[in-house]
């Protein structure tokens, strides 16, 4: 028994020593990178001020050099000139590498020797500090980033879960009205109101489909298409299409002359209209303004709605928000796809009151470069 | 035939669905009821249902808010629809004592389902359905013709039941695969063989009661 334990006591005695061992040599090791490191940095000084020496022609120019590399904590002799050079000491007990080098100086090579001293190693130690400093702010500025990306993927778990849930309200009209009808099997009026239940919840769906890719694809394109435009012309072209599909629709277009743009035509025509489809939800009047402004070409569309209560002017913007009030006709997408639009071209878009009580939003693009 | 059985309130905003689930339920000859928004508690207790069907994100508030107000009052099963299937809301909804939540889009059928059980437990529809000595109990898989015992597959049994619920009704193979089988399943010749099969072991004991309506598809009557 006594054996097997002093076997094993010795056992781990070896082993302990063992991890010593290899703890000190791995503790050596870094020691020694590390300075292999510095001294390699410091070769690299003493070779770069070498050919600072050999390029300075006249005894002036070397003079200068030699200061110079004094100031850095190299010390340079120089061989056979130095009552002519001025200025050359030398650090003494202090030598940790040297650089021999022939320099020519007055027509002739003149043997140099370059000493780095402990100042230099030093001075390197203290800019590795910096850059260790350096890396700690990278540290913080990658930590910043990871969170701002978990924060966008919380965003986009959000998006994923709303979209899901908008896209299971309508299919679940749709299976339900299709089951009523296999069910009850009515007769022909109420069986036509059915079917036209039917049409109306898969053009609801088709309505949902079409913006959820249109938002998708803002996001996924950074740089939008870029031509010259006219947003007074655009504006018109808006109108003109809410007039045909709702001839009763009252609105009003404001605009002195054109408003030259720069900018995606298509993207923004059908940003434009769904700030008009956006107002006819709950107002019968719209004023459409389009100005050339000191901050860039500015289109306004004010409604004689109810307004948009002021905690709410910036929610509006997020996908799926929709007020109280308002119609569960519309994707609730309409003015995310706006935002994203005027974002895209370096533009904003905002919502305040207009004078009357209605909501006001403001289009502003970038003035032209 | 016409006892009447089981008052249930529909609380839901879409319109299609609330429409579906109400005629369904008034199909089976329940008493319904529709909201289509938050009503007051008092107004849905007023009607003495045995069966709240309850969505849970309505355009003034959240269904599970009134399910709380609703069981302060008294004891109501309720039944959660909601278009959201995140863990978070079952446990909400599961911790309010709701009896059953199911995620939209669902079959129509499914909901029945659940309705009727909800109700046998609470002794608002008989436990055994019976038709012309014919008797079903779908809780204990049990069918039964003039006190003989049938031995009936799953399958058969609630095509059976299906057709018993819809006795005098002329059924078409569609709507019998759709409502019995779900929607994965598309051949008419299943809904042929089951039929065949339990015809064979339904007039081991008497006239024929599932009877073949020309064009359409079948009708269970005497």
């Amino acid at each position: 028994m006594t054996g097997h334990r002093s076997t094993r006591k010795r056992l781990i005695a070896a082993s302990i020593v063992g991890i010593v061992v290899a703890l000190a040599a791995f503790v050596v090791i870094i020691t020694v990178r590390y300075r292999d490191g510095l001294d390699q940095r410091l070769r690299t000084d003493l070779t770069s001020g070498a050919s600072a020496l050999r390029a300075a022609r006249t005894p002036a120019a070397l003079k200068s050099v030699i200061d110079s590399l004094a100031a850095e904590d190299i010390s340079v002799d120089l061989a056979g000139i130095t009552a002519k050079g001025g200025t050359l000491q030398s650090t003494p007990g202090a030598a940790l590498l040297t650089v021999r080098e022939l320099i020519p100086v007055g027509g002739s090579d003149v043997p140099a020797t370059l000493t780095g001293s402990r100042a230099g190693i030093d001075r390197q130690v203290r800019s590795l500090e910096v850059t260790e400093a350096a890396l700690a702010r990278a540290i913080v500025l990658l930590d910043r980033a990871a969170s701002d990306a978990r924060a966008s993927e919380a965003a986009m778990r959000t998006f994923l879960a709303d979209a899901s849930h908008e896209l299971r309200t309508p299919v679940a009209a749709l299976q339900a009205t299709a089951e009523r009808l296999l069910r009850e099997q009515p007769p022909r009026p109420a069986r036509d109101a059915i079917e036209a239940q039917l049409a109306r919840d898969s053009r609801r769906l088709g309505h949902l489909i079409d913006d959820l890719l249109n938002l998708a694809r803002l996001e996924a394109r950074e740089q939008p298409h870029r031509e010259p435009l006219d947003l007074a012309d655009l504006a018109t072209t808006a109108v003109a299409a809410t007039r045909t599909t709702d001839p009763a629709a009252r609105v009003e277009l404001v605009t002195a002359g054109p408003v030259p743009a720069t900018g995606d035509r298509d993207a923004l025509l059908r940003a434009v209209r769904n700030l008009l489809d956006n107002a006819f939800a709950v107002a019968n009047t719209v004023v459409v303004e389009v100005t050339q402004t000191a901050k860039g070409p500015t289109m306004t569309v004010t409604d004689n709605g109810p307004g948009v209560p002021a905690d709410q002017r910036e929610r509006i913007f997020e996908p799926f928000v929709r007020l109280p009030r308002s119609s569960r006709a519309g994707t609730g997408l309409g003015l995310a796809i706006v935002r994203r639009t005027l974002e895209s071209h370096g533009g904003t878009i905002t919502c305040d009151q207009s004078p009357t009580g209605g909501a006001r939003f403001t289009l502003r693009l970038p003035a032209d470069p | 035939m016409g006892e009447p059985i089981g008052r249930v309130v529909v609380i839901e905003d879409e319109q299609p669905v609330r429409d579906a689930i109400l005629a369904a339920l008034r199909a089976e000859r329940f008493t319904a009821t529709g909201f289509e928004d938050l009503p007051r508690p008092a107004d849905v207790l007023a009607l003495a249902p045995d069966l709240a069907i309850l969505d849970v994100l309505l355009p003034s508030g959240n269904g599970f808010a009134l399910a709380r107000l609703l069981r302060e009052r008294r004891e109501l099963p309720i039944i959660f629809l909601t278009a959201r299937d995140a863990v978070a809301d079952r446990v909400a909804g599961l911790e309010l004592g709701a009896d059953d939540y199911l995620v939209k889009p669902f079959a129509l059928e499914e909901l029945m389902a659940r309705v009727r059980a909800v109700l046998r437990r609470r002794g608002a529809i008989p436990q055994v359905l019976e038709v012309e000595r014919v008797l079903v109990d779908e809780e204990h898989g049990f069918a039964a013709r003039a006190g003989r015992e049938l031995a009936l597959t799953s399958t058969e049994l609630r095509l059976l039941a299906f057709l018993m619920r819809h006795r005098g009704q002329a059924l078409s193979k569609d709507q019998l695969l759709t409502q019995v089988w779900g929607y994965d399943a598309y051949d008419h010749n299943l809904v042929e063989v089951h039929i065949s099969a339990l015809r064979r072991k339904l007039e081991t004991n008497g006239p024929r009661l599932i009877h073949t309506v020309r064009g359409i598809g079948y009708r269970f009557s005497p």
